[in-house]
């Protein structure tokens, strides 16, 4: 986490593949991300990344239920198969009742949770969002952030990016970015989500207490 | 005012639709001005088989009006639904539904004078271009323009009347909606469009009954109304069908799960679901703008190949005197001697006497004398001995058989009954008598009968005296020789028939079709080549942040291509077949247009039917790549 125009966004682009760094490697299961061509980018990030964005990024042009199968589709896997993996998801997403609507009838808590089953139907190595809770109201956010936590303990890797403490407090481990330095990590262990929630805050404050000693 | 800088502030706020708006629409002015302007700038009335013209100019012009007023009308109701969300907007603000009218009107009236102003300008430096670049490349100086401001009237008149309908249309929406749902009208996405089972019934009856009507009648002056109605009913067919069947065909592609989920068709299938409606207008449009192209190539490049066969039709020798008198002896010698003059040696020399033709109409075996807008043929008839005398053959008749060379009719009946008498009819393919009485344009009909006696009974009328020579020498000598003979015979024009008078004859008469044939051909072409490139820019934009989040989930590059391809190609090869289909039902339309200037040639007809279409969709294919490119190149940047 950090402040807007940390630098939060340029790291998971990078991690993404979406952009190149000036200097320095990226390394995810030992492949090297910084100088893949073009194609194999592309097909890196269908197999082994999962994306939820802030504007949620659904196509108007897609059902729900096809909206999640894209990348699959992508992958040129079989309709059966597609099918299985779905069922599972959407129920621990609760979507399953906006699957044969349009993203353009449902509500944004609801398009995040449609683009999180979009991004976890790969079976992703990592998870990358960046700002998922960004558009959405408390309650919502609460929502999306719960499914977080609930796929994070069945195993699913998750890097988000938040400037949001109580986003910040559900992670296992939190990472500080300022003007594009990792400043800071702090590590949840057996913590309560209070302690660690208090924990950020300090670290925080910390942070901005030392720019002023600055 | 403050209605009138809303109204622009909506204009020049929504340009992504606005812009594309006033484009197509002032091409439609451009095209109906040309047609106007044909009709009533220049001189194709006054020409040889101008009628004619006149009258295939003013079916294009109708077809050209319904085109136009129905691709206005489906563009102004996509902008009408972004424009809602602002008069919403207004209302919520204070103002009353009187002033969202005022919004309206004027919105509408700027567009309107606009896209007059500019279709103007650019149709009369179009046609004046055109008309210039035409006459140095064919050489016809017998079509003049001038310029009047009547096509301008009435292309003003007439797109005054369409907008005036949209604005109806869209004074009615409003008093539909109250400021409530004005607001959240726009703000309602696309849905994705239901299939319309009526609707599409409705198209495909529209179609067929245009299409029985078009293969029924017959061009004659009497039929125009059908015509309308014809071309009225395709049209409208057309958008119906192209509008329904295109989403119900995407439907049941989208439910066939195999092909769906293909990355190519998953991605093109439900982009053009998605925008299927505003589509299906289009693709109509496309689809009938190169129908016309094809009809408008087809007729002129078959009076180009017909010219030949007309010539050897009209005058089967290089040389044909019709008189009422055999020819005397001090002409024959005027005639040796100027062909020593001009070294010219003759060779075929012959005389018939035939009866003058009289002129009338084929309803099934009868043949009623006629003369009016319904005539289509003139028969003669003569006696089998001079027949067989002259084409070297041994014929045998019957008092109740008969001969028939009627060549460029399809007459298949058996028999053939005149003057209340009925004969056994055998066909003919050669007689070298053969002359169009009077240079009329009806198609003629040679009886051969056993004697005199029958020839006068199928034919009262008195004899005329066709004699005829072929000419061999240089073709300038040639031309040369048979102007002097008709000046020093004193043969009236009408009644004089040289292979070579002919050809110009036809050049001068031909022509101004041929060029009316190629003007529209050329309008129509740019016409379309410009809504298909706009198409593709406008739903390159539409399409753009849709592929942009694909490309972040995982479509490379080639990917992107591919499914562009697929997309395109479908949405493109659909108004090629529907052209083509359309251009099958046409052809009888052509053919009995062609069978008035008995240019009709089956094997002409086929083969330059053929060409036209490789050619167009080869045009078609350079400019679908050549756009392709465009929408690609805004996708992916
Ligand atoms: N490590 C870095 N070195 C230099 N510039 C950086 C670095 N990280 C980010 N930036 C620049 O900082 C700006 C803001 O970055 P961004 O990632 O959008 O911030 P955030 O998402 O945290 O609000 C961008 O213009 C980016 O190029
Ligand atoms: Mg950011």
């Amino acid at each position: 986490m950090g402040e807007s125009g940390a630098g939060k966004s340029t790291l998971l682009n990078i991690i993404a593949t979406l952009d190149q760094p000036t200097s320095g490697e990226i390394m995810l299961n030992g492949t090297d991300l910084s100088h893949l061509s073009e194609n194999e980018s592309s097909q890196f990030r269908r197999e082994h990344l999962g994306f939820v964005f802030q504007s949620f990024n659904l196509l108007d042009t897609f059902s729900n239920r096809d909206n999640i199968y894209l990348p699959l589709v992508l992958s040129k896997k079989p309709h059966q198969f597609m099918d299985n993996k779905l069922k599972p998801l959407s129920k621990i997403l609760g979507i399953e009742k906006l699957l044969d609507r349009q993203p353009s009838e449902i509500s944004g808590g609801q398009k995040q949770r449609v683009a999180i089953a979009r991004a976890l139907i790969t079976d992703p190595s990592i998870l990358l969002a960046d700002e998922p809770t960004g558009a959405l109201d408390s309650n919502n956010s609460e929502k999306i952030l719960n499914v977080f936590e609930q796929i994070n303990e069945r195993g699913q890797t998750v890097l988000m990016v938040t400037h949001s403490v109580q986003a910040a407090s559900y992670a296992q481990r939190t990472l500080f970015i300022k003007d594009g330095k990792i400043y800071n990590k702090l590590y949840r262990g057996d913590q309560s989500r209070n302690q660690y929630l208090q924990k950020i805050i300090d670290s925080l404050t910390a942070l901005e207490n030392n720019e002023e000693v600055d | 005012m403050v209605q009138l800088k809303l109204a622009l502030h909506n204009l020049v706020k929504s340009k992504n639709q606005s812009l594309p708006f006033i484009f197509s629409n002032s091409i439609w002015v451009t095209i109906t001005y040309i047609f106007l302007s044909m009709i009533y700038n220049t001189n194709i009335k006054t020409n040889s088989y101008g009628a004619v013209a006149n009258y295939i100019l003013k079916l294009g012009l109708i077809f050209i009006i319904l085109i136009a007023a129905l691709s206005t009308f489906y563009a102004e109701r996509l902008l009408s639904k972004q424009r809602t969300q602002e008069l919403g907007l207004y209302s919520m603000l204070g103002l009353t539904r009187r002033h969202l009218k005022q919004i309206v009107l004027l919105e509408n009236s700027l567009f309107y004078m606009i896209c007059i102003i500019i279709g103007s300008v650019a149709g009369i430096t179009f046609s004046k271009l055109a008309f210039m670049s035409l006459e140095s490349l064919l050489g016809t100086t017998s079509l003049h323009q001038n310029f009047t401001l009547l096509p301008l009237i009435y292309v003003a008149a007439i797109f005054a009347g369409i907008f005036i309908l949209i604005i109806l249309f869209d004074f009615w929406g409003l008093k539909r909606v109250n400021p409530i749902n004005l607001w959240a009208k726009s703000s309602q996405p696309e849905k994705e469009p239901k299939s319309h089972t009526l609707l599409a019934v409705l198209g495909i009856i529209a179609l067929l009954i245009g299409y029985c009507i078009s293969v029924m009648i017959k061009p004659t002056g009497a039929a125009f109304g059908q015509f309308i109605i014809a071309i009225v009913l395709v049209v409208a067919g057309s958008y119906l069908v192209f509008i329904t069947a295109s989403i119900s065909l995407l439907k049941i592609l989208k439910k066939n799960q195999n092909y769906y989920y293909k990355p190519n068709h998953f991605i093109s299938v439900s982009n053009m679901l998605y925008r299927m409606k505003q589509n299906g207008a289009g693709l109509a449009s496309i689809s009938l703008l190169c129908t016309s192209i094809l009809v408008a190539l087809i007729a002129s490049v078959s009076l180009v190949e017909g010219q030949n066969n007309l010539i050897n039709l009209w005058s089967p020798v290089d040389v044909q005197i019709v008189s009422k008198a055999p020819l005397s002896t001090t002409a024959k010698q005027t005639i040796h001697k100027l062909a020593n003059n001009y070294q010219i040696t003759m060779s075929q020399s012959h005389m018939v006497a035939v009866t003058t033709p009289s002129m009338g109409i084929l309803s099934g075996k009868h043949f009623k004398p006629q003369f009016n807008t319904k005539t289509e043929y003139t028969l003669s008839s003569l006696d089998l001995r001079q027949y067989n005398h002259l084409q070297n053959t041994n014929y045998h008749l019957k008092d109740n058989e008969v001969l028939m060379y009627a060549p460029g009719t399809n007459y298949l009946q058996r028999h053939i009954s005149v003057q209340g008498r009925t004969y056994k009819v055998k066909r003919i393919k050669k007689f070298n008598g053969a002359f169009v009485y009077s240079h009329n344009i009806y198609k003629s009909i040679f009886i051969v009968a056993a004697n005199p006696t029958i020839a006068k009974q199928l034919n009262p009328h008195s004899y005329v005296y066709a004699q005829g020579f072929n000419t061999h020498g240089t073709k300038w000598h040639q031309k040369q020789f048979a102007n002097a003979v008709q000046n020093a015979l004193k043969v009236d024009p009408s009644n004089f028939t040289s292979k070579y008078i002919m050809r110009d004859l036809l050049k001068a008469m031909f022509g101004s079709l041929l060029f009316m044939g190629i003007l529209i051909s050329i309008v129509m072409i740019c016409a379309t080549t410009m809504i298909v490139y706009y198409k593709q820019v406008s739903e390159g934009y539409a399409d753009k942040h849709n592929y942009q989040i694909m490309s972040k989930i995982g479509l490379s590059q080639k990917e992107t291509r591919k499914a562009i391809q697929s997309q395109v190609l479908t949405v493109f090869t659909l108004p090629i077949i529907g052209a083509i289909l359309n251009l099958i039902f046409a052809l009888p339309a052509i053919k009995s247009v062609l069978t008035i200037f008995s240019m009709y040639d089956l094997k002409i007809l086929v083969v330059v039917s053929f060409c036209t279409i490789s050619v167009l969709i080869i045009s078609y294919t350079i400019i679908y790549l050549a756009t392709t490119n465009v929408y690609r190149n805004i996708v992916s940047h």
